[in-house]
């Protein structure tokens, strides 16, 4: 009679676990990477089950499910360099930042945006480009 | 009724009245005789040419009495993982048939219903890898006479016809395990922010797999 078990490999084939069901699995803290989720049905004597080992190195009489993917993101905000800026508001000039005053770097993720927020965390916009922020006009609309 | 060296084994009314299934493996030969009162010597266990007196014996016609023998097969059973792409042969000389008899033979391969998947020379010649489905089957050795009707793949082997005989069967278990389909996902989890990523329970299911695991109640 066959036996059955999950196995959690990397992209490689590498046994990352062997749980006792995938939803006992926490991906958190894994790393940036790719998993793969698998049925294993097996008979007594299958050699190799082991984490560590890999799933091609199998001996034994076997056969694997199709694979589930599970995609861990690691997105990174970056680094920003620049600033502080100062500017006097509400003096019917615009006030930008100055092109090429700040950089970015280190940020990695599928998507990204600009967030300008208050002291307190709460945004006040989502502009296309920073160098197109008009501060005073910001924070009239947003007020 | 005679042996194939005239002992008279019977004095039968006609011919048609004797049973020759239960005499064993041999010859008969069945004679008609003609005599006159006083004939000494017909009698079972005397021989037809001790008579005497006066008579006359026809020709004879002779009944072959044929009883093959299977034999006795020894080795296996076998198990064998199919599916693989590993061929699955059996040993040359895994199988050894002792006391087999009959004018004909045939390695014979059934499932276990007795239903002929194959008729190979030998029980090594058959890869039990490649034939289709999970079924066990059985390697038999077949004895027979010439005329046997039935002996052909497909056909079943409780319906013979003719003058044939078994041997024990020997046992090859075909274990094809399987491990189904997964449907669900792909899951995508934001790493190292602290929250757990579990999949959800019930977010992936199973079909088609064979074998179990009685720690999964809940995926």
């Amino acid at each position: 009679m066959a036996q059955t078990q999950w196995i959690i490999t990397d992209n490689l084939g590498n046994i990352l676990g062997l749980p006792q069901m995938p939803s006992a699995v926490d991906f958190d803290g894994l790393g940036t990477g790719v998993c793969f989720v698998w049925n294993l049905s097996f008979e007594l004597g299958l050699a190799g089950l082991e984490t560590g080992l890999n799933v091609e190195d199998f001996e034994g009489c076997y056969n694997l499910s199709n694979p589930i993917s599970v995609i861990r993101n690691t997105p990174d905000g970056g680094v920003l360099e620049g600033g502080p800026f100062q500017f006097c508001a509400e003096d019917g000039i615009p006030d930008f930042i100055p092109a090429g005053s700040n950089s970015l770097t280190g940020n990695e993720g599928n998507n990204s945006a600009w967030v300008v927020t208050d002291l307190n965390g709460l945004i006040l916009g989502l502009p296309q480009c920073l160098l197109l922020l008009i501060l005073s006009q910001l924070e009239l609309a947003f007020a | 009724m005679t042996n194939d060296i005239g002992n008279i084994l019977g004095l039968p009314l006609t011919p048609s009245a004797v049973d020759f299934d239960v005499a064993g493996q041999g010859d008969c030969l069945i004679w008609y005789l003609s005599f006159e009162d006083g004939l000494i010597g017909l009698e079972v266990g005397l021989n037809a040419t001790d008579f005497e007196g006066c008579y006359d014996l026809s020709n004879s016609i002779s009944v072959t009495r044929n009883q093959p023998d299977g034999g006795v097969l020894a080795g296996g059973p076998f198990e064998f993982c199919v599916g693989d792409g590993v061929a699955d042969n059996i040993p040359v000389g895994a199988i050894n048939v002792t006391d087999a008899s009959g004018s004909n033979n045939q390695w014979v391969v059934t499932d276990d219903l007795g239903n002929i998947l194959g008729l190979p020379q030998t029980p090594s010649a058959v890869d039990f890898d490649v034939a289709a489905g999970q079924v066990d089957c059985l390697v038999w050795y077949l004895s027979f006479e010439d005329g046997l009707i039935g002996l052909e793949a497909g056909l079943n082997v409780a319906d013979f016809i003719g003058c044939f005989d078994f041997s024990n069967p020997i046992s090859v278990t075909r274990t094809q395990p399987e491990g189904g389909v997964l449907a669900g996902g792909p899951f995508e989890f934001c790493d190292g922010d602290g929250v757990a990523d579990n999949i959800p329970q019930g977010a992936i299911t199973l079909s088609g797999a064979s074998g179990s695991n009685p720690m999964d109640n809940n995926r």
